[in-house]
């Protein structure tokens, strides 16, 4: 096998390396640094008599000499192979310095007696020296295969799944530099705490990040049992590390082993993703076809659009979580949850049957029950009463007026005045028309306090300026079917370039917004790092819609939007989960 | 202070997102395309009005945050 020699150094290297990072984490955790105080030798020597912190001391010192000395080799030795590829050679030559670099911070940090302090710079060098010896290590492990022509499904699905699997290991690297910090004794001398964000926060974003890589790995490359088991220890060691939060923060040292673990694992991960072959000619999943009517009672159902209430009720839910009464009861949200159900679900249902005229002529909605003539449309619309009275019922007996008004509001908002008349006569539908969806975390909020705040209005405000990008990538992409049922949506009366421009201004507008809630106090800086991560995409995706204005960008946009939403209302609800 | 700041910021953003929203509604008083004859135009003024309302709405709220700014 070619490169045995590069290979076996690069994995001798990378194991110093993180017994140096394992063993600097013990240091600061245990505050050895001070019991050592010259450098590179302690001054008064080592005997037997010694203290363990003299021992974690010196023992750091020597895991760092060995590492140290490992990756010199390993660079000689990369240096001597020309034929090695690029991104094995270049990081291999690259370790030395660094870690000549990171020596001299160390040596620094003794001489100056900041030894309480992990300072990070210090460990930052250290995760990237490790960078340098384990993606060597993973692009020798895994040569690039013959170049294949997947469809463009697939290369969607794996430029998906890189992104992520970066995204992580950015994360996993956050997280160890948080770690560190909380680690410090005296958390004030510490550049660690420039961090955005604590350990809980950065724990939280590489969680999320690492179980989204495990489910994008899972669902386009489930195939692939390598990667599916690395995403898998990703994930599972990040739960590991979530068990070390609940040691003391002196013992929190011990978890910067571990994260330095995590990121090594990422980057394995990032590395093998972008290497492996993609999956090729796989067949796309068969759908039976129904030719069988579905039964009335799913009609029914369908009538309420579950699939939009879900999204709704997200909304709702994190609202009643982050108010400042603190967590609500269950009962509370059960009830709150039920009649936001029924509340939308009746809305949905009229505006069923006063859309029957539009429906019909759109291949996304003729299907439905009224269009298809298997519902009458008086049906539909009594129906869609009688769930929108036991809505503003059951939230009057069980939550508090103020929620039962917001409801109603919202019932008459979509069913009335979006339905019958917005969505007929301007293009300004979709935007003024975002208020009723804007409503339902007014509902979840008032349900819990039985007032209203700014912070409330700032939630509905994200998500009336969230509206605008979301339905106008679905109508770009459905434009003849509104321009046949006469829908003046923007896309039919103002032309597509315009649409795309007006889609961008939005979505910056909403991103910058989102970052409202933390300037008012109402959240952390936890939030408004999830909210930066996660409106970064969006401002992309809304970009490549305005640029490049082709199918891929705008359905990108459309799912992603879906997705944004659900995930900032967690961010909210995670930020203040931490603040409490 | 960073929450001044970062308030700030956002007003910045906004004030600059509105001015152009306010330009794309006064540009499309006259249609750039031609849509289908059954599509019902709306009328220029009021459409100029719902983004004038919208972004006075929005004014009135950041004014509220200001307020409140800690």
């Amino acid at each position: 096998m070619p490169h045995t020699t590069v290979r076996r150094l690069a994995l001798a290297g990378a194991t110093a390396t993180l017994l140096a990072i394992a063993s600097g984490g013990l240091v600061t955790a245990t505050l050895s640094g001070a019991a050592c105080p010259g450098w590179p030798l302690c001054s008064g020597g080592l005997d037997l008599r010694a203290g363990p912190a003299v021992w974690i001391a010196a023992g750091h010192r020597i895991a760092v000499l060995l590492a140290a000395l490992l990756s010199l080799w390993g660079a000689v030795v990369a240096w001597r192979a020309r034929a090695l590829e690029t991104w094995a050679r270049l990081p291999l030559l690259l370790a030395p310095p660094l870690g000549m670099l990171q020596t001299l911070l160390g040596a620094l940090i003794v001489q100056l007696g900041l030894f309480g302090a992990a300072d990070v710079w210090h460990l930052a060098l250290a995760l990237l020296v490790l960078a340098c010896q384990v993606v060597p290590l993973a692009v020798l492990a895994q040569p690039r295969g013959e170049a294949t022509r997947p469809g463009g499904r697939a290369l969607r699905e794996a430029r998906r799944l890189r992104a992520l699997t970066w995204w992580s290991a950015g994360a996993a690297a956050v997280l160890t530099l948080a770690l560190s910090a909380r680690a410090a004794a005296a958390p004030m001398t510490s550049a660690a705490t420039f961090l955005p964000v604590n350990s809980f926060g950065a724990l939280a974003m590489a969680g999320v990040l690492a179980s989204g890589t495990f489910w994008q790995t899972w669902r386009s490359r489930r195939a692939d049992r390598l990667l599916v088991g690395i995403a898998a220890l990703l994930a599972g060691l990040i739960a590991a590390e979530s068990l070390l939060l609940l040691l003391p923060p002196t013992a929190a040292g011990l978890g910067v082993g571990l994260g330095a673990l995590v990121w090594s694992t990422a980057l394995v991960l990032a590395v093998l993703v972008a290497r492996r072959p993609l999956p090729v000619g796989a067949p796309a999943p068969v759908v039976a076809a129904r030719s069988e009517r579905p039964s009335l009672l799913s009609d029914y159902l369908s009538l309420t659009k579950p699939k939009v209430i879900s999204l709704l009720l997200v909304t709702t839910l994190a609202a009643m979580y982050i108010t400042e009464a603190g967590a609500p009861s269950l009962w509370l949200v059960l009830w709150t949850m039920v009649g936001g159900y029924l509340a939308a679900g009746g809305a949905g249902a009229i505006n069923c049957a006063f859309d029957q005229d539009i429906d019909v002529n759109m291949g996304r909605t003729s299907r439905r029950p009224v269009p298809s003539g298997r519902i009458a449309p008086r049906s539909a619309f009594i129906f869609g009463l009688v769930l929108s009275l036991l809505a503003v019922v059951v939230l009057l007996l069980f939550t508090t007026p103020l929620a039962a008004l917001f409801a109603t509001l919202g019932i008459v908002y979509y069913a009335l005045f979006y339905t019958r008349w917005l969505k007929r006569s301007t293009w300004q539908n979709i935007i003024i028309g975002g208020g009723a969806g804007a409503l339902p975390p007014l509902v979840g909020w008032t349900a819990v306090t039985g007032n209203l705040s700014l912070a409330a209005v700032v939630l509905f405000a994200i998500i009336f300026y969230w509206t605008p990008p979301h339905f106008w990538a679905l109508a770009l992409v459905k434009q003849k079917d509104y321009a046949r049922a006469g829908v003046p949506m923007l896309p039919v009366v103002a032309g597509e370039a315009e649409t795309r421009w007006q889609i961008l201004v939005y979505s910056v507008l909403m991103v910058a917004l989102s970052g409202l809630l933390t300037a008012i106090g109402a959240m952390g800086w936890v939030y408004l790092g999830a909210a930066a991560l996660l409106g970064a995409p969006f401002l992309r995706y809304a970009w490549n819609t305005w640029r490049r204005g082709d199918q891929a960008s705008i359905w990108g946009l459309y799912k992603y939007s879906l997705l944004y939403l659900a995930l900032l209302f967690a961010a909210m609800v995670l930020d203040r989960a931490i603040l409490r | 202070m960073l929450a001044h700041i970062l308030f700030w910021l956002i007003v910045v953003v906004f004030v600059a997102g509105q001015a152009l929203l306010l330009r794309a509604a006064w540009r499309l008083r006259r249609p750039r395309v031609q849509p289908p004859d059954h599509v019902p135009r709306s009328d220029p003024r009021s459409d100029l009005g719902w983004t004038l309302v919208t972004a006075a709405a929005t004014a009135v709220m950041f004014y509220a945050a200001f307020a409140a700014l800690p």
